[in-house]
């Protein structure tokens, strides 16, 4: 098992998910609201919540190997 | 309200441009390093930059140091992920005039960022927490009732000319009430020295939000 993360660690990974984890409440947001979106719209903020939420977990899993 | 936004982090600057572009915020220039941001607001002259505190290798409070060294008038808002207590603390002194958390919503952010480029300051209400664990000490002179009295008018969100017409005082006399208690609090701007007075417990925390103009 991995050793746990050292405080500083700690701080940069909450750091490095925030990122992605801004990204992917932001346009899930504008897409859960009741505004109006064309279909590319739709696609493109659906996409950036993916590729944000791939990286969330990629982070997890370095993390979780140490 | 032009803006120039610096973050490391391709898609959140990306997407930070434009969600920001759709709540009406004209992004004027972006940039994932400190040298292009540093390059873009001497070029640009936004009405305020939006500063991450982690830029890859380089650092944002550095960075707002060396935009406030060279023009002390420039309107800067960290942007970070983190509620760290010294990075708060380092970030407010850095002179800096917002601290926001990526926690906001970007309608959050808007006002924030509105708030900093009309003249204000603004700290994050989630940072409350931390700027008030650390209690009086007896580190900073003790406030003047007047003094306190305009800080906690300014952390409630009132301008330093509402404060004046409030307290029947000249504009002149509250920005020196102003001066005298940012330099007893060895306070940098007047938002270091309303986080400092709340920290000290020399002011009450104002009900609802973290805004205060300035």
């Amino acid at each position: 098992m991995a050793d746990a993360p050292t405080p500083g660690g700690l701080s940069r990974l909450r750091h490095d998910l925030r990122s992605p984890l801004t990204v992917v409440v932001g346009f899930a947001e504008l897409l859960a609201s009741d505004r109006e979106l064309s279909d590319e719209q739709r696609r493109d903020y659906a996409q950036r919540v993916l590729n944000a939420g791939l990286e969330i977990r990629e982070l997890i899993d370095r993390a979780e190997l140490g | 309200m032009r803006l120039v936004l610096i973050e490391d982090h391709q898609a959140l600057r990306e997407g930070l441009e434009l969600l920001l572009g759709r709540e009406g915020c004209d992004v004027v220039g972006t940039a994932g390093t400190a040298a292009e941001g540093e390059q873009l607001v001497d070029t640009l002259a936004p009405d305020v930059a939006l500063v991450d505190i982690r830029l890859g290798e380089d650092d944002g409070i550095d960075l707002t140091r060396r935009l406030l060294g060279a023009d002390p008038d420039r309107r800067i808002v960290l942007y970070t992920g983190s509620s760290d207590e010294e990075l708060l603390f380092d970030g407010l002194d850095s002179g800096a005039r917002g601290y926001a958390l990526k926690d906001g919503s970007p309608r959050e952010l808007v006002d924030a960022l509105a708030l900093v480029a009309g003249g204000g300051n603004y700290v994050d209400p989630r940072l409350r927490p931390a700027l008030l664990s650390r209690r009086s000490t007896e580190r900073f002179k003790s406030l003047s009732n007047r003094e306190r009295e305009i800080l906690d008018l300014l952390a409630q969100g009132l301008t330093g000319e509402q404060v004046a017409e409030k307290l029947v005082l000249s504009a002149e006399t509250v920005k020196t009430h102003i001066r005298n208690a940012m330099s007893k609090l060895e306070a940098h701007t007047r938002v270091h020295a309303i986080a400092i007075a709340l920290r000290e417990g020399f002011i009450s925390p104002p009900d609802g939000a973290g805004l205060a103009r300035g």
